[in-house]
């Protein structure tokens, strides 16, 4: 493996190298700035960022965080920003590690969201879920988060069940010259991100970028010490972008990072093993400080063509590698994935976008007596086509969408995920949308093919102890789930905007453990598919832009869930956690104030009810909390600012959430931070 | 652990290779030079290039003082109008000057870009900065209709302009005829 990593980073180092020089021999500028006027109108230009028009009528629950939001908020991670979206649930298991999900099923592994990065999937296969300490960018050059509550499938593919998130970063046409954060405070002790931007030749620009940080532990109550997740990581990487001709245009971006991270673990040790002698009879090594080791790399690059006025192509192939280890199993992965999209008008009044997708997954795991996957290695691939068609039903505004994505993977064999949404813009202000979708979430490696120690039951000498094993089984399969939604978004004046969704969503073929008993007579549990529920709620967003110097916004979800275990199910306890993870009610209040024109004060409250039970494993409940979070921000000059931001300061800690039976609950620290930007 | 070299496994460095070696390839396919710009790119160029249309009050032209080119609200410019900087209008620098909020904005600025995240606040704000000879331009839709000097429209591809020639002769501009024969001319609306 040592050869594997030199030899990856060494091919990323060269594409850096490659960029670099490409800027270094970078012809100066094509100065539109000396061409007539009439030329500069007869320039073709390329699209920016979609507009916010195109929010207003996409049927479907979505919230754009926007730079300047993530900007404002002090935030200084993805995971953090997200906490902007209203109904999207953040909690934060410890310093490393956060469960982050929307419309409930939250748990440290959960599963049902599908999260990009430019277009590159970023959840894990080993879990279906997503490691959110590996998933960094420059936050300053995050264009925006598209996050859509619900299924999107029917686009996207598998995992998409309960949203997307969707983190775009700028064109780096866009992110010209430089820019140096730097921070430091009692959690976050040490924060520098770099960036520089240069034009590329004529008709490119390119990026390249530095982050570093320092993060202190928080606070472990069970241990009565510090929680020994303190961690570090360091990730580079660059962006080109460029155009060819009116019709041709192009992106090639990559990253490369590497964490150094600790957590508090209990772990089990193996009663066969004579060294384990001292933690009999329960073989439990409590407290352990374990180290996890994160590293990966990824290249991508988009092609965009345009056939005809109304016919546009695109096709996007990435590299993605990623390892990480810790005490109980260490697990690699390179993911190669290609992607082609045609996006035509082909009649009038029908707005077709079909696609295929190809992406083949090689793992390899090594496990220990805690835990292991077998096979240890495995190439999975998965392909898929999907095709949608935005209808104009009439002239007034209505428009019938009907999509579907067709996706075959090696455990479920071929996937069908069809959506269908109305949408109708009533008026200038007003637009209702409904939609049915169907969504699946494919199993996990784990849930196929794992060998977890769940437990070790104590016996009478001579005999040995009894080790409680999960398996994966093959005959787990895809959750399932069946989902109504309906929107209204209203806008009674310019600066006044409202929100509101509600929802329905049916689930079938959910997880649980089945208790078991093999050949001998011995007990253990596997993987099964034998819990059903349905859940409903509302997501509701306000912006009101009261004057010109403030800003008010509002975010509300409520959240509601019955399981039923299938009749027949031996899941011990006959108690499902699954939907007890995530609060009835989750409010946020923000306030953003231009104090005067250099200095502003923003404030963010948010709210969130208490949980039953936020482990699987676990039966310990985590009570509500209210966090109170300030900013200051002065800006002396047009490129420097200077801010300070105070995060959760109602009280000394609290617990957000609680991680998987090894790991103990960890309480969230008041933090302070002090913060400076310059741009040169 | 690691990734032996065995059985099916042996498909990926070639795979991985060849896939580097296109990805890299693509960049270096640049080299047409057909006239294609960002938005914003182009929209700086067209500021730029509309001060040679524009004639200010003299006394804003006989002084030794830079030329202002102002950004009230969301910069979606990303650094394009910097650009400008190195530039001079009938001889004074260009400086770039952003503001959050419209009462900051003085006799510095000679053209006001507003920003499409002042949208609720564009009477109020045309109204404050019509005390200063400034020449307001902006891309959000119906600017010119609602009292601005010059708004940026767009098309399929292209970027075209609206002209409120009332609005910019009453705040003592003149707007060269080469310029207006390039927009389309409206008069403000009551609403």
């Amino acid at each position: 493996m040592k050869n594997i990593i030199t030899r990856t980073e060494a091919v990323v180092a060269a594409a850096l190298l490659l960029v670099l020089s490409a800027g270094a021999l970078a012809q100066s500028e094509a100065d539109f700035l000396d061409m007539p006027l009439e030329d500069l109108l007869h320039m073709e230009i390329t699209s920016a960022a979609k507009k916010d028009q195109s929010i207003k009528e996409t049927a479907a629950s979505v919230f754009v965080i926007t730079r300047e939001d993530i900007h404002r908020a002090g935030v200084t991670s993805i995971p953090e920003a997200l906490r902007l979206a209203p109904g999207v649930q953040v909690a934060r298991i410890d310093s490393n590690k956060w469960a982050i999900t929307t419309r409930g099923f939250n748990n440290q592994f959960v599963n049902m969201l599908l999260v990009m990065i430019d277009g590159r999937t970023v959840y894990s296969p080993t879990i279906s879920g997503v490691y959110w300490d590996a998933q960094d960018t420059m936050l300053e050059d995050i264009e925006r988060i598209e996050v859509v509550r619900g299924p999107g499938a029917a686009l996207w593919g598998a995992n998409a069940v309960n949203g997307v998130i969707n983190i775009i970063t700028r064109n780096a046409q866009d992110t010209e010259g430089g820019l140096l954060a730097v921070g430091g405070g009692n959690e976050q002790q040490g924060l520098v991100g770099l960036r520089y931007g240069a034009q590329l030749g004529e008709q490119a620009h390119g990026r390249l970028y530095f982050k570093y940080r320092d993060l202190d532990s928080f606070w472990s109550p069970v241990a009565g010490r510090d929680a020994n997740d303190q961690w570090r990581s360091v990730q580079g990487g660059f962006r080109a972008d460029g155009w060819v001709s009116g019709v041709d245009s192009w992106t090639f971006q990559g990253d490369i990072y590497r964490s150094d991270e600790n957590q508090l673990a209990n772990y089990w040790a193996d009663p066969a093993d004579p060294a384990s002698a001292p933690y009999a009879p329960y073989y439990v090594i409590p407290l352990v400080e374990d180290a996890i080791e994160s590293s990966g790399w990824n290249l991508l690059g988009r092609w965009n063509h345009q056939l005809a006025e109304n016919s546009e192509t695109s096709l996007q192939v990435y590299l993605d590698s990623n390892y990480r280890a810790e005490a109980f199993a260490s697990q690699k992965h390179l993911t190669l994935d290609v992607d082609f999209q045609h996006h035509l008008q082909p009649l009038t009044g029908h707005d077709l976008v079909w696609g295929v997708n190809f992406r083949r997954i090689q793992d390899d795991y090594s496990g220990s007596f805690m835990a292991s996957i077998n096979p240890s290695g495995r190439n999975l691939n998965q392909y898929g086509i999907f095709l949608q068609d935005e209808i104009s039903l009439s002239p007034e505004g209505l428009r019938l969408v009907l999509g579907s994505k067709f996706e075959h993977n090696e455990y479920t064999g071929v996937e069908i995920q069809p959506t269908a949404r109305l949408l109708w813009l009533a008026n200038d202000r007003t637009t209702y949308w409904t939609a049915v979708s169907r969504a699946v979430r494919m199993p996990s490696r784990v849930e196929r093919n794992a060998d977890i120690v769940f437990g070790i039951v104590p016996t009478m000498p001579p005999r040995s102890p009894l080790v409680i094993h999960a398996y994966g089984s093959d005959r787990f399969v895809s959750e399932k789930v069946l989902a109504y939604e309906f929107g209204l978004r209203y806008q009674p004046r310019d600066n006044l905007a409202l929100d509101l969704v509600a929802y329905y969503q049916d689930y079938e073929d959910l997880e649980t453990f089945e208790r078991k008993t093999d050949p001998f007579g011995l007990p253990y549990l596997e993987f099964a598919n034998k819990l059903s529920g349905d859940s409903q709620g509302l997501e509701l967003s306000l912006d009101w832009q009261i004057m010109e110097w403030w800003r008010i916004q509002l975010g509300y979800s409520y959240f509601q869930i019955d399981t039923q275990l299938d009749q027949g199910s031996t899941l011990p306890g006959q108690k499902a956690p699954n939907g007890r993870s995530t609060p009835t009610h989750m409010g946020s209040i923000r306030s953003l104030m231009d104090i005067c024109n250099d200095v502003s004060l923003d404030a963010w409250i948010y709210y969130n009810g208490a949980i039953d039970r936020p482990a699987f494993m676990q039966d310990i409940g985590v009570p509500a909390y209210t966090s109170l979070n300030l900013r200051l921000a002065w800006r002396p000059s047009e490129d420097l600012e200077l801010s300070l931001v105070a995060r959760d300061l109602l009280d000394h800690r609290h617990l957000e959430f609680v991680g998987e039976s090894y790991l103990m609950p960890t309480e969230i620290e008041r933090s302070l931070l002090a913060r400076f930007q310059l741009r040169f | 652990m690691g990734f032996q070299h065995g059985k099916g496994m042996t498909g990926w460095p070639g795979v991985a290779r060849l896939l580097l070696i296109l990805l890299m390839l693509l960049p270096a396919t640049i080299g047409s030079a057909a006239l294609v710009s960002s938005e914003y790119r182009l929209k700086a160029a067209l500021i730029y290039k509309l001060t040679r249309f524009v004639e200010w009050p003299d006394a804003k032209n006989q002084t030794e003082e830079d030329f202002g080119i102002c950004i009230l609200g969301r910069d979606d410019f990303g650094g394009a109008l910097d650009a400008l900087e190195k530039r001079t209008v009938n001889e004074h620098p260009i400086r770039i000057h952003r503001f959050v909020q419209s009462e900051a904005v003085d006799a510095r600025c000679q053209i006001l870009f507003i920003s499409e995240s002042k949208r609720p606040f564009l009477r109020k704000i045309l109204r404050f900065v019509s005390q200063y000879p400034v020449l307001t331009i902006s891309d959000m839709e119906g600017f010119a209709r609602r009292g601005g000097m010059i708004e940026f429209t767009q098309g399929e591809k292209r970027i075209g302009f609206r002209i409120n020639l009332g609005q910019a002769v009453s705040a003592g501009l003149k707007i060269a005829a080469p310029l207006l024969d390039l927009a389309a001319i409206i008069e403000t609306e009551q609403p």
